[in-house]
């Protein structure tokens, strides 16, 4: 047999292995089997560009330390780098296929239907979001996203590669929680002046006054000295409603629960809807700053109950779980669509932003017509007793 | 009138419109002889588009990076549309792979008779510019 063709297939064999080097050298009969070696010649010099193409993605898109997928239109993941892996421990077996909503933490619905919306219009569109790792942690990222040009130019698949932000936010909270905290020392300082300057002063005032009534025999000044003492009784009543908007002592000595009753208690509030706490045993005392965080989100949340949603019931709830405290609060009023308020939202945002320093995390649930209800967990941290 | 111009790798002739290539016998073509080749035909053409025709029987192989050349934007500057008349089975493979695979950005097609090939480029001459 023509020995040319035991060296074609020992070449096909290197070809098969990834050896594209080899060559052929071609006879001087340059007959049909000599262009048959010339056209594996050519093979091998195709499959080597394209082999090591291939390689040089491989590495880069596996280099990164960034994550990366490749999306479906439908937002089902095909591809994932390295990098998915080692920071959210799903292996690619496990993820292909899946839609990529569901690596998001869940109060972000429809959120790829937002991406592919947003990408019509943009180019490329970037923003921050929180993925959820095998383990349930959550981890913060900033997103980008864009099309991938296909063949025929049709955009076909969509790239995503998300970067992590951890660090970022952990430097946004200690910033986030040192303005807050700044904030509640403050307000603490405020009410303590108020309560112990002007307060001191109305007692002071209110004593002159009923000395003076009891003293005075004329009726007519009498009764002038009697209502000046009523005024100030008022004066005393709205000074201390202030005091407590301000800062409420109760939370500082006898904690949250005991605050929101007292906030609760409140006659404007009665007079306008029926509220109900309740508390399941063994609810701990939280770090004060925790606490301070906690009754300003229910005291905005009552405030919006009765500003916004016209409410008329109001149910507050305190439980602890593992390592958690859980709180719901929920109206019974009209509620509102929680899509068309995303973006501008700042009440919501401002919920999330006092209790992000602790971690903590808050589910927003409203439709229009079914009332509003908060779920904040926030983790203990280390309980006062 | 024909103008020639004779390489180490190829002989060119200008008829007109239409230049006619024709390899040298056991020609190995590399980058380095395809840039040759090409910037021998741009010369006698006057860097001016033209029907081309390659007799390519001399060839023996053509290295990827000559092939991939050959069928960029600079590889075919000047050439309206390429016929390739081939005549051995190694010409003939290299020929067909390199339409397929390479795929040259101007009309290209192969033949075995040198009529038929230059039947098929005549109907590219009306797409010549008038100063061509």
């Amino acid at each position: 047999m023509d020995n040319r063709f035991g060296r074609i297939r020992r070449v096909l064999m290197d070809y098969s292995l990834g050896n594209f080097d080899k060559k052929l050298t071609m006879s001087s009969r340059m007959d049909e089997v000599d262009a048959f070696m010339s056209g594996v010649n050519m093979l091998g010099e195709e499959l080597k560009d394209k082999t090591i193409s291939r390689d040089y993605f491989n590495n880069i898109f596996n280099s990164v330390s960034d994550m990366v997928f490749v999306l479906d239109k439908q937002g089902k993941i095909k591809n994932i780098n390295h990098s998915v892996t080692n920071h959210l421990q799903y292996s690619l077996d496990f993820l292909k296929g899946k839609p990529i909503d569901y690596l998001l933490d869940k109060l972000q619905p429809d959120w790829f239907s937002k991406i592919l919306k947003d990408l019509k219009t943009s180019r490329k569109i970037s923003y921050e979001t929180v993925f959820k790792t095998k383990d349930k942690n959550s981890y913060p990222v900033l997103i980008s996203a864009s099309f991938l040009i296909g063949g025929k130019n049709l955009k076909e698949k969509i790239l995503v590669t998300a970067k992590d932000i951890s660090d970022q936010k952990k430097t946004q909270n200690i910033v986030l929680k040192a303005i807050i905290e700044a904030e509640e020392k403050e307000r603490m300082r405020l009410a303590k002046d108020i309560h112990d300057s002007v307060g001191q002063h109305l007692s002071a005032i209110k004593f002159y006054i009923g000395t003076s009534a009891d003293a005075v025999e004329d009726p007519k000044q009498k009764s002038i000295l009697l209502k000046a003492n009523a005024a100030l009784v008022d004066v005393q009543a709205d000074m201390r409603n202030i005091c407590f908007n301000i800062m409420p002592k109760s939370l500082e000595v006898f904690g949250l629960i005991k605050a929101v009753e007292e906030l609760c208690s409140k006659d404007q509030l009665l007079n306008q809807m029926k509220i109900v706490i309740k508390e399941s045993d063994g609810f701990p005392r939280l770090p004060l700053q925790q606490e301070f965080a906690l009754f300003r989100i229910i005291q905005e949340f009552i405030s919006n109950a009765l500003k916004h949603s016209r409410a008329d019931s109001l149910w507050i709830e305190f439980r602890c779980k593992k390592k958690f405290v859980l709180i719901s609060l929920v109206d019974n009023g009209i509620g509102f669509d929680l899509t068309k308020i995303r973006n501008h939202g700042m009440g919501l945002n401002n919920v999330r932003s006092r209790i992000r320093p602790y971690n903590g995390e808050v589910d927003i649930i409203s439709q229009p017509g079914k009332g509003t209800r908060y779920e904040i967990l926030i983790p203990m941290g280390k309980a006062m007793k | 009138m024909v103008k020639t111009l004779d390489t180490p790798y190829v002989k060119l002739e200008l008829h007109d419109d239409l230049l006619i290539g024709t390899y040298k016998k056991g020609l190995k073509v590399t980058l380095e002889i395809a840039k040759e080749i090409v910037k021998a035909r741009l010369e006698l053409t006057d860097y001016k588009p033209k029907l081309t025709l390659a007799l390519n029987a001399g060839v023996i192989s053509m290295d990827k990076k000559a092939r991939d050349y050959l069928s960029s934007d600079e590889g075919v500057r000047g050439v309206i549309a390429g016929a390739i008349v081939l005549d051995s089975p190694v010409g003939s493979f290299l020929g067909n792979f390199y339409l397929s695979v390479s795929k040259p950005k101007v009309p290209a097609r192969i033949f075995t008779k040198k009529e038929d090939a230059i039947k098929w480029l005549s109907k590219f001459r009306k797409t010549i510019p008038n100063n061509g």
